[in-house]
C-alpha cells in the first residue's frame, strides 16, 4: 500500500519524488541522472559511476566510505549504469534503515551527506580524480567488459541485440568499450561529471516510510545543484522490417547451446496495442503456463530454460532458450509455429485471462518491494511522464483477442544468435 | 469480526504457540493429519505467501525408515519435485496463474519446498497447492520426459564458470559426505531413476505428518487454522496418501574430519580466473550454543574479510580482488565450513594472504571498536530486512527447514560479546584442514 506520492521541482530539470509507505522498515533513496546514449560519453558515464563511490573529500579511501556506511547501521550506497533504450542512466540508490525503527535520527542526513559529498567534493589530486582510484577502476571496468561473455545466456542476448541493431545507438552497450575506458584520464572523468551533473535532467526518488517536509528540507539543505542548458533527449526509432533474417553463431566452450531470437514488435509504448503486446509476450514466453514452456519444455523436453522479455523502448521481443546443440533449428520452428499460432488469433479465452492477470498481479504487487516500485516508478516517468497505476491496470483489463492480433500483425524475426560448441575442444 | 491484526483471540489461544521479533509473530500449531502450520499475520501488503515443505532433499540418497535402509539415485529428490508438477489433465502452472499466482519450488540440501504467492483467493491456491503436492500423477512416459529436462538444467549449471570452481572445493573438503554432488544429481545419475523409485520416496517423504505448512500475509490465524482442518478432513478417510507415518531418516557415511585433498587446479576458457578456499571445520561444535557460535563466525570472517576490512582495502587496491570477492559460512547437516574467494587473476598471492590473514586474527584477536561498529551494522541490515515480506517469509521458511531458529539467530547478534567471539573464531578455524579450488584462466580467450 502506497500512502501517498509528491512531486516537486526544485530546480530547472531537477525534480524529487516522495513516495510514502508506512508498511516499509528502511528508506531507498533513488538518484537519477538521465544521459543520452551515445558512443562518445558511454564509456565514461560507466567508469563514473564505478569511481564516484569510492572515496569523497572527507572520506580518503573505500574502506573509509564503507565503514562510515556501517556506522550508519550498515547503510547501502549503490552506483552502476543501465540502460533505458537509447539513454543511459546513471544510477546511485542509497538504503538506510528507517530511524524510527533504530532510534536514530541523523541517518538519513549522514548518507545523504555522504552522496551529497560523492558528487560535489570528491577527492581530488591535481583537479581530476585521484588517478590510483581511477587507474584500478578502469582495470576492473575493462575486466568486466571482457566477462561479459563468460556468462553464456546473457551474451547469446547481448550477440542477439547486437547483430540485430547493428546500425543503431541501442548496439551500444551501457559499459561501453575497454579501448574507450582505456583512454580516460582523472581529469577528464572529474570534468565529465561537473558536466552531466549541470546538463542532465536529474531525479531524486525516494521511497518508505518517513515525514515528507522533514525530507524535502532535509534534501534541499543537503545537496548542492548547478544548473546551465539542459540536454533534451529524443525517442528512439522502434519500426523496423528486416528483408530476411540473420543468423549468427559464436563457438563456445559448452556443454549446452544457448539461443536467442529477436524481433521486431513494431509497436511503440505510445500505442494503445502496447498494452496487448505486454499481453502476447507473457502468453508466449512469460512463465509455467506459456506457450513456450508447455511446447517446448513440457511437451517436447527440448531445453529447462526458456523465456521471452520485452524491451519496451525499441519495441524488441528477446527469446532464450538453453538447448541441445542438435535442436536450435527444431525449437527456432517451435517458436516460430506457437508466434504464427497466436497472431493468426487461435488464442483460447483461458489462456487470455491468465496473460492478463499475471500482468495485473505483477503491477498490483510491485509496491510490496521498495527496488521494484522505484525502477516501476522510474520506467513509466520517463516513458510516460506519469505513473497511474489503475490506468495500466484498466488497459491490461481491456485486452481482447482481436487487439493481440492487431497488436502482433507487424512481427517479425530479425535475428537469431546460438552459442555453439567449439570443434576439437581437448 | 473480532480482532484488526489477524492475530487469533485469546479464547482459542491455546491452540497455537507463538513468537515474536520486531513486531512480527509467528503463529504455530499443528493440525489432526499431524501437519505442522507457521503463520504469519502481515497487514498492508498485497501479496500473500504459501510455503508447502517436506524434510527431503539433495542429500538424502540414503535413509532410514522403521529400521530399513533405501538408498537412491542421487538427485532423486529434485527429480521427484519435478514430477509433482506432472498432472495429466492440466499444467499445474496454469491451475495457480488462473488465480493470479505465481507457483514454484526448489530442492535444497535438505528440503523440498513448493511455494505460490497471491493477491486474491489465497485460500483456493492453498487448497490446490495441497492437491498438487499430495496427488501426483508419475508415469514411466512422464520419468523419460522429465531426464531429459533435468539433463538440460544440469548442462545449465555446468555452462556457469562457477561450476568446476565449486564442485571441485566440495570434493576436496569432503570424502564421502553427498554434499559433494549437486542437488540435481548428475547426467549420469539421473538416468538410474525410474516410476517406482520415486513412487517409493512419494510414499516416505510427503506424508502431512513430513510436512510442514508456512503461511504468511493478510491473513486471520485463526480462520486460516479452521479451513486448513476443513481440507485435510476429507482426506484423512478417503483420499489415497501416503501411508507411511513414522518420519524417515537421513543417513549420512562416516565423513573424517580432515579435508580429501588440498588443491585442485583446472584451466577454463574464461575471461578472469577464480579460486575458493574452504575452511573445513567440525560440524559437531554446533551442536551447542549454536546461534551464538554461528553469529561469532559471521562476524568473524565479516571483520577479517568485509567490505571495511584491512584486508579487503589492501587486496582491492593492490588489483588481487575485485568487487565479486566474497566469503560465507556454510553449515547442516554433517558439514560446516566457511568459504573465501572469489574471480582473481593472482591466485597464488590472494592465497596466501587469506592465509596468513586468518592466522594473523588467530594470533591477534580482533579489536573492540570494530566489533562495535558491526554490530551496528548487524542491527541496520536487521531491520532493512523485515522491509520485503517476500524475504521473510522466505528466510523464516528456510530457516525452520534447516533447523534453525531465525528470531534466535537474530537476537544472539545482540547478545554476543567480544570475548565470546575471539574464543569461537579460534575454536572454529584449524588452518591447515582447507582446500583450494582454481580454475586458471585458459589460453584461448587472449
Amino acid at each position: 500500500m502506497i500512502n501517498s506520492t509528491t512531486k516537486v521541482d526544485i530546480k530547472d530539470g531537477i525534480q524529487l519524488h516522495m513516495v510514502q509507505s508506512d508498511k516499509f522498515k528502511s528508506v531507498l533513496f533513488g538518484l537519477y541522472i538521465k544521459r543520452p546514449l551515445r558512443k562518445e560519453e558511454v564509456s565514461l558515464n560507466a567508469l563514473l559511476s564505478r569511481v564516484i563511490d569510492r572515496s569523497t573529500a572527507h572520506l580518503a579511501s573505500q574502506r573509509e566510505v564503507n565503514q562510515a556506511l556501517e556506522m550508519l547501521y550498515g547503510s547501502l550506497i549503490v552506483s552502476d549504469v543501465h540502460k533505458y533504450g537509447e539513454k543511459q542512466m546513471i544510477q546511485i540508490k542509497v538504503q538506510a534503515p528507517g530511524e524510527k525503527h533504530i532510534g536514530d535520527d541523523t541517518i538519513y542526513a549522514g548518507v545523504l551527506n555522504i552522496l551529497n559529498d560523492m558528487i560535489n567534493h570528491p577527492r581530488l589530486v591535481d583537479g581530476g580524480f585521484d588517478p590510483e582510484i581511477v587507474e584500478r577502476e578502469k582495470t576492473a571496468l575493462m575486466s568486466e567488459i571482457d566477462m561479459r561473455r563468460d556468462q553464456k545466456d546473457s551474451w547469446v542476448v547481448s550477440c542477439c541485440i547486437e547483430t540485430m541493431c547493428k546500425d543503431e545507438i541501442y548496439s551500444i552497450h551501457e559499459l561501453g568499450s575497454s579501448e574507450e575506458v582505456a583512454k580516460i584520464t582523472p581529469k577528464q572523468l572529474y570534468d565529465h561529471l561537473r558536466y552531466i551533473w549541470q546538463t542532465s535532467e536529474i531525479d531524486i526518488c525516494v521511497i518508505g516510510d518517513f515525514e515528507e517536509a522533514k525530507m524535502q528540507t532535509l534534501i534541499h539543505s543537503i545537496f548542492e545543484f548547478e544548473r546551465s542548458e539542459i540536454i533534451k533527449l529524443t525517442r528512439e526509432h522502434v519500426v523496423f522490417h528486416p528483408q530476411k533474417v540473420t543468423y549468427f553463431n559464436e563457438p563456445h566452450d559448452l556443454t549446452q547451446g544457448k539461443m536467442c531470437l529477436g524481433y521486431r514488435v513494431n509497436v511503440p509504448y505510445e500505442s494503445e496495442l502496447y498494452s496487448s503486446v505486454l499481453v502476447a509476450n507473457v502468453m508466449l514466453g512469460g512463465g509455467g503456463s506459456s506457450r513456450f514452456f508447455k511446447v517446448i519444455r513440457e511437451r517436447e523436453g527440448l531445453c529447462y530454460s526458456i523465456y521471452a522479455r520485452l524491451e519496451k523502448y525499441k519495441s524488441i521481443m528477446m527469446v532464450y532458450a538453453g538447448v541441445d546443440f542438435e535442436n536450435f533449428d527444431k525449437t527456432e520452428r517451435l517458436v516460430q509455429e506457437q508466434i504464427e499460432d497466436v497472431k493468426s488469433g487461435n488464442i483460447s479465452d483461458e489462456e487470455l485471462e491468465i496473460a492478463k492477470k499475471t500482468v495485473i498481479t505483477n503491477i498490483q504487487s510491485i509496491s510490496d518491494y521498495p527496488n521494484s516500485y522505484i525502477n516501476f516508478y522510474y520506467n513509466l516517468l520517463i516513458s510516460e511522464g506519469r505513473v497511474d497505476e489503475e490506468k495500466h491496470i484498466e488497459a491490461i483489463r481491456n485486452v481482447t483477442k482481436e487487439s493481440i492480433v492487431n497488436a502482433l500483425a507487424h512481427i517479425e524475426l530479425d535475428t537469431v544468435a546460438c552459442l555453439v560448441k567449439e570443434e576439437n575442444h581437448a | 469480526m473480532h480482532k484488526t491484526n489477524g492475530a487469533p483471540s485469546p479464547d482459542v489461544a491455546g491452540v497455537f504457540s507463538s513468537e515474536s521479533f520486531l513486531g512480527e509473530t509467528i503463529y504455530k500449531t499443528r493440525l489432526k493429519n499431524g501437519l505442522e502450520v507457521h503463520m504469519m499475520p502481515k497487514k498492508h501488503f498485497a501479496k500473500k505467501y504459501a510455503f508447502f515443505a517436506t524434510q527431503y532433499g539433495g542429500l538424502y540418497n540414503a535413509y532410514t525408515l522403521d529400521g530399513e535402509r533405501f538408498e537412491m539415485p542421487q538427485g532423486t529428490a529434485h527429480f521427484l519435485e519435478h514430477q509433482i508438477f506432472e498432472d495429466q489433465e492440466k499444467s499445474s502452472f496454469e491451475r495457480f496463474e488462473e488465480l493470479g499466482a505465481n507457483l514454484n519450488a526448489y530442492t535444497s540440501y535438505n528440503s523440498t519446498v513448493y511455494h505460490f504467492d497471491t493477491i486474491d483467493h489465497f485460500e483456493t491456491g492453498i487448497k490446490l497447492l495441497i492437491e498438487m503436492v499430495q496427488n501426483t500423477d508419475i508415469s514411466d512416459a512422464s520419468v523419460a520426459k522429465e531426464i531429459e529436462v533435468i539433463d538440460q538444467e544440469i548442462r545449465m549449471y555446468m555452462d556457469e564458470p562457477v561450476w568446476d570452481l565449486s564442485t571441485n572445493l566440495y570434493r576436496g573438503l569432503f570424502h564421502v559426505h553427498p554434499i559433494r554432488t549437486e542437488i540435481a544429481g548428475t547426467v549420469e545419475s539421473i538416468r538410474e531413476i525410474n516410476k517406482e523409485k520415486i513412487i517409493q520416496c512419494f510414499e516416505h517423504f510427503y506424508a502431512p505428518s513430513n510436512m510442514i505448512m508456512f503461511l504468511y500475509g493478510d491473513l486471520d490465524v485463526q480462520e486460516t487454522y479452521m479451513f486448513l482442518e476443513s481440507i485435510f478432513e476429507p482426506q484423512l478417510s478417503s483420499m489415497p496418501q501416503p501411508k507411511l507415518l513414522s518420519k524417515p531418516k537421513l543417513l549420512l557415511p562416516e565423513e573424517p574430519y580432515e579435508i580429501n585433498y588440498q588443491r585442485m587446479e583446472v584451466e577454463k576458457d574464461i575471461g578472469k580466473g577464480m579460486m575458493l578456499v574452504g575452511f573445513k571445520g567440525d560440524p559437531k561444535y554446533f551442536e551447542s550454543d549454536r546461534e551464538l557460535r554461528v553469529a561469532a563466525l559471521k562476524i568473524g570472517i565479516d571483520l577479517m574479510f568485509g567490505r571495511s576490512s584491512s584486508f579487503y582495502m589492501q587486496c582491492y587496491e593492490d588489483g588481487i580482488i575485485t568487487d565479486a570477492f566474497d566469503f560465507d559460512l556454510q553449515m547442516g547437516e554433517g558439514y560446516a565450513f566457511v568459504l573465501v574467494g572469489n574471480e582473481t587473476d593472482e591466485i597464488d598471492p590472494l592465497y596466501e594472504r587469506i592465509l596468513s590473514e586468518v592466522q594473523r586474527h588467530l594470533d591477534e584477536g580482533f579489536k573492540e571498536e570494530d566489533f562495535m561498529r558491526m554490530k551496528r551494522k548487524i542491527l541496520g541490515r536487521t531491520v532493512a530486512s523485515f522491509n520485503s515480506l517476500q524475504s521473510i517469509a522466505g528466510n523464516y521458511t528456510q530457516s525452520v527447514m534447516r533447523g534453525n531458529d531465525l528470531f534466535k539467530q537474530l537476537d544472539a547478534y545482540k547478545l554476543l560479546t567480544m570475548d565470546h567471539l575471539q574464543e569461537v573464531v579460534r575454536a572454529f578455524f584449524d588452518i591447515n584442514n582447507h582446500t583450494l579450488s582454481i580454475v586458471r584462466k585458459g589460453v584461448k580467450h587472449g
